[in-house]
């Protein structure tokens, strides 16, 4: 493994008397792509949220590019390269694309009060290279023929592509995809898989993708973390997660899911 | 705030820019109207203008995702502020405007600070109580505030020795100020700034994923709205010369919230229309004070089941609705 980007030490969470995620221990070398499998309740996307600031640990430390990044503020841990994309489509429905992508990099806006805000000094763009770069977005996420469409009236799959380019918008180096596939169809799944692959091969971005599609995480991951009711049951590559008798028994079920 | 100088990129559209100038040139014309009218449509006039001062800073928390009903605290904040810095410090009515100001965007930090970790209803709930505590600390503070009875004959607003002590002159100031605060409001919303106040209004989860933090954010908002308020209050307490804890009391809270809802939320000219509308019409039915409240709940319930976007919608929804057919 690469040198180690996100370091994940003994994260738990308590909610009351449920253990939602229990000392989960684990880790993300730099331009590998990771996938965080499980079944419903698992506590993957519980994880994703303790990662990145939106639910405080009961105990642990999550370290990013050898930073102690426990319990900072989301938008903090953003700026600092680690953002994340959602489960269901989050994007701001009444506006453009282009403009969805505007506010994607308001913190980037050299010279302005919202970047002094948040206190960001990297990755900035001057505001007359905004459009050139709402641009590169849009062509990196092959949607230039829909920057001026409402959010809101675009079909399904490419709602769940912008949301992929609004996080892309804060410039990451780390990217965190909850279920990117889940509801899209077989062509879309197949331009999902060519997108990440290439934002990890041509552009140097870290992948770790909680999903259900196994066709997607067989193809894409270089390593597969299993949690299982919090825990983490087993890890490695895709070909030994398939061929472990305990995945199989608690998630992949069937030989022919597994091998999907 | 250097973003304001910036140009503003193509993504936020042109139209809008020439919108707002017409707007203000039509809204100035039509402000100079109650000038020939006599002092009671005057004295209306400047009450609307007021209104439109303290519900604009109303209007740009709520442009955040937050909703005050603690805002006539801050317009008290600044009525008793101001007179009380003229009174005990001799200062002069502006100097102790600014620092009135200053004081009520404090608090409003302070506060916000504290409370703005909160969503939705419990915020909406901790403003209330917190305008009500306001009113009740001006209430029993009688040593400093007065009390119940208030302070009275507060000195007329004077600026480089000129002493607004007319209606006509008081107007003109307030034409000015209200203007200035339009323009302020345009601005912010027109630059990052305000872009990034609609987005964490809009998707909290999503803004905080590409790096704004709501919570600064909203603070600021806070802040400027606040001090909007503020501003209302020193000058309304140098109108109407006046000031009493009543004059700050729920049901003014209300009413402010009330004229941003009918006028409109998350327009630059909401405030205006709302402020027009709630405070001349109660004016003409004077004769039925005590139907004052039911012509509000009734607006607000009409205006929210079918013009969500407030009376400053309706020309688009007709337009919209007349083009439906081609």
């Amino acid at each position: 493994m690469t040198v180690e980007y996100l370091k994940v030490n003994n994260l738990s969470k308590q909610y009351g008397g449920l253990t939602a995620v229990k000392k989960l221990t684990f880790s993300v070398g730099k331009g590998e792509i990771v996938g965080l499998i499980g079944p419903n309740g698992a506590g993957k996307t519980t994880a994703f949220n303790l990662i990145n600031g939106t639910v405080r640990c009961t105990a642990g430390q999550v370290l990013f590019d050898q930073v102690d990044i426990t319990n900072r503020s989301t938008s903090r841990i953003v700026v600092a390269g680690l953002a994340r994309t959602f489960q269901s489509t989050s994007t701001y429905a009444d506006i453009s694309v282009r403009q969805n992508l505007y506010r994607g990099l308001l913190s980037r806006i050299h010279n302005s009060s919202v970047r002094r805000l948040v206190g960001r000094t990297n990755g900035l763009v001057a505001h007359h290279e905004v459009d050139a770069e709402i641009d590169r977005l849009l062509a990196l996420v092959d949607m230039q023929r829909w920057g001026d469409v409402e959010a809101g009236a675009l079909a399904y799959g490419l709602q769940k592509r912008l949301g992929i380019a609004i996080a892309l918008a804060s410039k990451p180096s780390m990217l965190l995809l909850d279920e990117p596939a889940a509801g899209l169809n077989h062509e879309e799944c197949r331009e999902l898989t060519v997108l990440l692959r290439s934002l990890q091969q041509d552009h140097g971005l870290t992948l770790l993708l909680v999903e259900h599609h196994m066709a997607i995480v067989m193809e894409l991951c270089h390593r597969i973390i299993v949690l299982v009711q919090g825990e983490k049951i087993a890890e490695g590559s895709p070909e030994e997660i398939r061929n472990n008798p305990a995945v199989v028994e608690a998630y992949l079920g069937a030989p022919e899911y597994a091998h999907a | 705030m250097c973003d304001m100088q910036n140009q503003s990129t193509s993504v936020v559209s042109g139209s809008r820019f020439k919108a707002v100038h017409i707007g203000i040139i039509i809204l100035l014309c039509l402000a100079i109207w109650p000038t020939f009218m006599g002092p009671y449509i005057l004295h209306v006039a400047i009450l609307i203008a007021l209104n439109i001062l303290i519900v604009n800073g109303l209007s740009i928390i709520e442009r955040s995702g937050q909703l005050s009903f603690g805002h006539s605290a801050f317009v008290a904040f600044g009525a008793y502020g101001s007179v009380l810095l003229s009174i005990h410090f001799g200062l002069s009515p502006l100097v102790a405007g600014v620092f009135a100001i200053i004081f009520a965007a404090l608090i409003a930090l302070v506060l916000g600070g504290v409370i703005l970790r909160l969503k939705g209803v419990y915020f909406v709930l901790v403003t209330f109580a917190f305008a009500e505590l306001t009113r009740l600390a001006l209430m029993d503070w009688s040593a400093v505030t007065g009390g119940a009875n208030g302070l009275s004959a507060i000195p007329s607003f004077e600026l480089l020795g000129f002493v607004f002590d007319t209606r006509p002159s008081f107007y003109g100031l307030m034409i000015v100020v209200v203007v200035l605060s339009l323009i302020l409001t345009h601005q912010i919303f027109k630059h990052p700034l305000g872009e990034a106040f609609m987005a964490v209004a809009q998707n909290g989860p999503l803004s905080e994923s590409t790096g704004l933090s709501v919570y600064r954010l909203q603070l600021v908002a806070f802040m400027i709205g606040c001090a909007l308020a503020a501003l209302g209050g020193v000058l309304m307490a140098r109108y109407i010369g006046f000031v009493s804890p009543e004059s700050f009391n729920l049901n003014i809270s209300v009413a402010l919230v009330t004229m941003l809802v009918i006028g409109g939320r998350g327009s630059l000219w909401g405030p205006v229309v709302g402020a027009i509308v709630l405070t001349s019409l109660p004016e003409i039915f004077r004769g039925a004070l005590q139907t004052q409240h039911i012509f509000y709940g009734i607006s607000l319930i009409l205006i929210l089941r079918f013009l969500p976007g407030g009376l400053v919608s309706l020309p688009g929804r007709i337009w919209k609705r007349t083009r439906v057919p081609q």
